[in-house]
């Protein structure tokens, strides 16, 4: 009966990885400008809209000690305006034409992305050209935006119990790389910062030849290549400072905080370290942490889901995160929240680490891996639906250095790994020895009723 | 709501199909619409070119507002579907819905109960999850140790609420405004009265809601009309007649504005202004929503981001908006600051209303806003996912077939003293509520 069952999977499989492929087999146009600017277009002609993203290849990554979240503040600067366009006139040129824009920092790129109908393409190919050459850095405007800055910070760190525990668990856990310090910065760094430093940041890395352009939509590749060339050509090309070579971790590094802040709800952090679909030696050992990390907490039939949610509710909340698109290794975390009417954090530290250990030491069978391998693919072909996810998904491989034509490997690749893949990757990196672990506990403050 | 329901009943039985197309802003998806022979209203949209995936939403009359006495339970009532149905339990479902590539996801809101399906529109996937569907929809198990597992959860969501001084500052909008009424809580409603519910409450409730008569079906993706009118009577076809939704009446003007603080340890203090306003079908709808856009719905252009955010950095995040409940939900402005800087943003925004509201918006200001909102609206169909939300939103408020079609002419037609007299009558700045979650003075 499970031979029946496992065979009828695999058929399902098979045929989904067509579809996907069918999905993602749209046409791609790509090219590179003499002056460096990388352009991809993908063809979708859905509705009459695109999406245009410029990729800056620099984040939080390239900023050392003294210059965290300079990346992210110049991406906010870089709505202060040109002398073609003073400030306010990017919202004025693109908001009457109900244009939808924002910008996007991370730790290995800053990315810039519109969308809007189709005709207006060449508004907003001027406009990004104009600000990667002249972007104007008028004082006043640069410390009011600072404080903008830490305002944001405060509302998505300082003010946010899990989100300021994530901050903790990064450092620990990444001590030493470009991703041990957050995206927006500590605060003792922005509240220093000049105008001299926006500039310099700005001069360091914002050129074409450290730049990704992307259109994804109702396009045709003749008309949007002559006004790509025409908007970016004339932008010349810069030195850019030598990149950091990748963030790599060494191997033995076992770290636990006990944190004790006002709040209500315990929370777990745990990170191993691992590598990057970039930093890998093979890519497949990347895809297996993919998979791995659907297996452990994919959905409600994954493993820490069904046995701490469902079967046995020790916990509230559990999730996976595994980073396969970053420039430097990375940590495959695992994140949970007691059912405080039922267990302890430790209770369900003891849980996940068994799942762990189960995975290193029990072959999972065939027709488990197959559910997760059908999900996965899926959630490529859903992916495929939306036009920005489309173009996010050429913008990351492509700022990595990756061809972006991966993303059309990865459903044939998804379906190959074995449970002995599964196996050796557990056993290679969920190590004890390489363990970063932080339990928050709440403490009630005296600002509570 | 009268007018609707009349509608309803005389498009039964017919193929009913009408554009979302309109001069240059063109938006050329037509709605098919029909009701099935169970009375449920079903409305759909071919979308041929997105790749292979079908979209399903089926909405109920089964909102938060219709706890009654029992806040929590029509929240519960939702999540529980999931957890063991007809013959399957609760992981027999998610193997299921594993297998076939499928994402289920439920919601519950004030004015509705959601069960929503995400599948690859093939057939050998697509028919198992739209059985599924079926039965999850009409044969829940509400086995004991399920819905105590799921208040389990629900307590912990609620501490996370607790611990999100945000999502407490949006609490309190609804407790000030609504105190008493059915708006006053929120879906999770509060632990003292989760813990009470009973299986007998759930099922009664179940029965009583999830009905074919009291439900909206929609759908769209890359399949035939032919197989969207079977997929429609498939859902249906075991869900009991029930009763069509009943008319009800507007919640009445808040009594009391009053100031309320929420002391939380933070550094920013989270502030709101609001106020009971209105639901899409007043006449004020389209001057309110292009007015709003002004003062402080368009993101960096609006009044409100002007001052608070590019002129004195007080604030990252700043916006006003009309929730749009059917029984007249509120009118708010949310910030945050640091907490030292309260009085300065609260008088900042309160000059910013108060000028609006006197003076009015410019014609500038009102020929982009419209340029703004209709230039926009391409992009909320441009993918499966957004054409569904949008379809939904035309099904469950039962907002005419034309709605779409009409609603470039209807923003076009807004004038600037339209805009002023609807924001005099519906947004009185001394009639607002103050709510600031934050430290102590």
């Amino acid at each position: 009966m499970w031979m029946y069952r496992w065979l009828c999977l695999t058929a399902l499989c098979v045929s989904l990885i067509s579809v996907a492929e069918a999905a993602g087999r749209s046409p791609y146009y790509e090219a590179t400008l003499p002056n460096g600017l990388n352009v991809i277009l993908k063809e979708d002609h859905r509705s009459p809209t695109l999406v245009v993203q410029v990729w800056y290849h620099v984040g939080s990554s390239y900023e050392g000690p003294h210059e965290t979240g300079l990346s992210h503040a110049l991406e906010h600067m870089m709505f202060g305006g040109t002398p073609q366009y003073p400030s306010q006139s990017f919202s004025q040129a693109l908001l009457p034409i109900g244009a939808y824009y924002n910008a996007e920092t991370s730790h290995d790129h800053t990315c810039f992305f519109t969308q809007l109908s189709k005709e207006y393409l060449p508004l907003v190919l001027k406009l990004e050209a104009d600000r990667m050459q002249h972007l104007v850095f008028d004082p006043a405007f640069v410390k009011k935006e600072m404080a903008v800055v830490m305002e944001e910070r405060r509302l998505r760190t300082e003010d946010n119990i899990q989100a300021k525990a994530y901050e903790q668990f990064q450092a620990l856990g990444m001590k030493g790389t470009g991703y041990e310090h957050p995206v927006v910065g500590w605060m003792a760094d922005l509240e220093s910062y000049q105008t001299a430093d926006l500039k310099r940041w700005y001069q360091h890395w914002y050129h074409p030849n450290n730049a990704t352009l992307v259109i994804v939509g109702d396009l045709s590749v003749n008309n949007s290549m002559a006004l790509i060339r025409q908007y970016f050509g004339p932008i010349a090309q810069q030195a850019v400072p030598t990149t950091t070579p990748p963030v790599v971790l060494p191997e033995r590094r076992n770290h636990t905080l006990d944190i004790k802040v006002p709040g209500k709800l315990p929370l777990l952090f745990m990170g191993y370290p691992t590598p990057s679909i970039k930093t890998t030696a093979d890519t497949r050992e990347a895809y297996t942490l993919e998979l791995i990390s659907s297996v452990l907490a994919g959905g409600p039939e994954a493993r820490l889901h069904r046995h701490w949610v469902t079967q046995n509710p020790l916990a509230a909340e559990i999730h996976c995160y595994y980073s396969l698109y970053q420039r430097g290794d990375t940590l495959f975390t695992l994140s949970g929240i007691p059912n405080t009417q039922r267990a302890s954090l430790e209770d369900l530290e003891k849980a996940m680490k068994k799942e762990i250990e189960d995975l290193k030491n029990v072959p999972i069978t065939e027709e488990e891996l197959q559910k997760h391998k059908i999900q996965y693919i899926a959630d490529k072909v859903f992916e495929q639906d939306s036009l920005s996810t489309q173009a996010k998904n050429i913008g990351f491989l492509k700022t990595l250095g990756l061809n972006h034509k991966e993303i059309e490997h990865m459903p044939k690749e998804i379906q190959s790994i074995t449970p002995a893949d599964i196996q050796k990757i557990a056993k290679k990196y969920f190590k004890d020895s390489s363990l970063t672990l932080i339990r928050l506990y709440p403490e009630s403050s005296s600002d509570e009723e | 709501m009268c007018v609707f329901l009349k509608k309803r009943f005389l498009f039964q039985g017919l193929g009913m199909l009408c554009l979302l197309y309109s001069q240059s802003y063109a938006v050329n998806l037509p709605i098919q619409h029909w009701i099935t022979q169970k009375q449920t209203p079903v409305y759909f949209i071919n979308t041929p070119r997105t790749p292979a995936i079908l979209d399903v939403r089926i909405g109920f009359y089964a909102g938060s507002s219709k706890d009654d006495q029992t806040p929590g339970l029509a929240y519960l009532c939702n999540q529980l579907l999931r957890e063991g149905s007809g013959e399957y339990s609760s992981e027999q479902i998610a193997d299921q819905l594993a297998e076939h590539a499928a994402q289920l996801y439920l919601e519950v809101q004030p004015d509705f109960g959601l069960v929503g399906l995400r599948t690859l529109s093939h057939e050998s996937v697509r028919e198992p999850n739209i059985q599924l569907m079926r039965t999850l929809i009409s044969k829940p198990q509400f086995k004991e140790e399920d819905i105590g597992r799921l208040k389990q959860q629900g307590y912990a969501a609620l501490q996370q609420q607790e611990q999100t001084p945000e999502s407490l500052a949006d609490q309190h909008v609804y407790s000030t405004l609504y105190a008493k009424t059915p708006y006053a809580h929120t879906p999770l409603g509060k632990k003292s009265a989760l813990e009470l519910i009973d299986r007998a409450q759930l099922v009664s409730f179940f029965e009583k809601y999830y009905t074919a008569k009291n439900a909206v079906i929609v759908m769209t993706g890359p399949i035939s009309l032919e197989r969207a009118k079977i997929i429609s009577e498939q859902l249906t076809q075991d869900l009991p007649l029930g009763a069509a939704p009943a008319a009800e009446e507007p919640l009445p003007d808040n009594k009391r504005p009053q100031r309320t603080h929420i002391p939380y340890p933070s550094q920013q203090s989270h502030l709101r202004l609001a106020d009971v306003a209105i639901s899409r079908k007043s006449p004020d709808f389209y001057a309110l929503k292009v007015g709003n856009y002004i003062l402080g719905g368009s993101p960096f252009s609006s009044r409100l981001f002007k001052t608070i955010r590019d002129e004195h950095g007080l604030s990252y995040a700043i916006h006003s908006y009309f929730n749009l409940l059917s029984r007249r939900g509120p009118f708010v402005i949310s910030l945050q600051t640091q907490h030292h800087r309260t009085e300065e943003a609260l008088q900042l925004t309160r000059s910013v209303l108060n000028d609006f509201i006197q003076k009015g918006p410019t014609e500038e200001e009102v020929r982009s806003a419209k340029k703004g909102i209709l230039g926009a609206l391409p992009l909320q169909f441009s993918s499966n996912q957004d054409t569904v939300q949008q379809l939904f939103m035309l099904a469950i408020e039962q907002l005419p077939l034309d709605y779409f079609e009409k609603l470039p002419q209807n923003i076009q037609n807004v004038s600037q003293e339209q805009i002023q007299k609807a924001f005099k009558k519906h947004v009185i700045p001394e009639h607002l509520s103050t709510i600031v979650v934050g430290p102590s003075a």
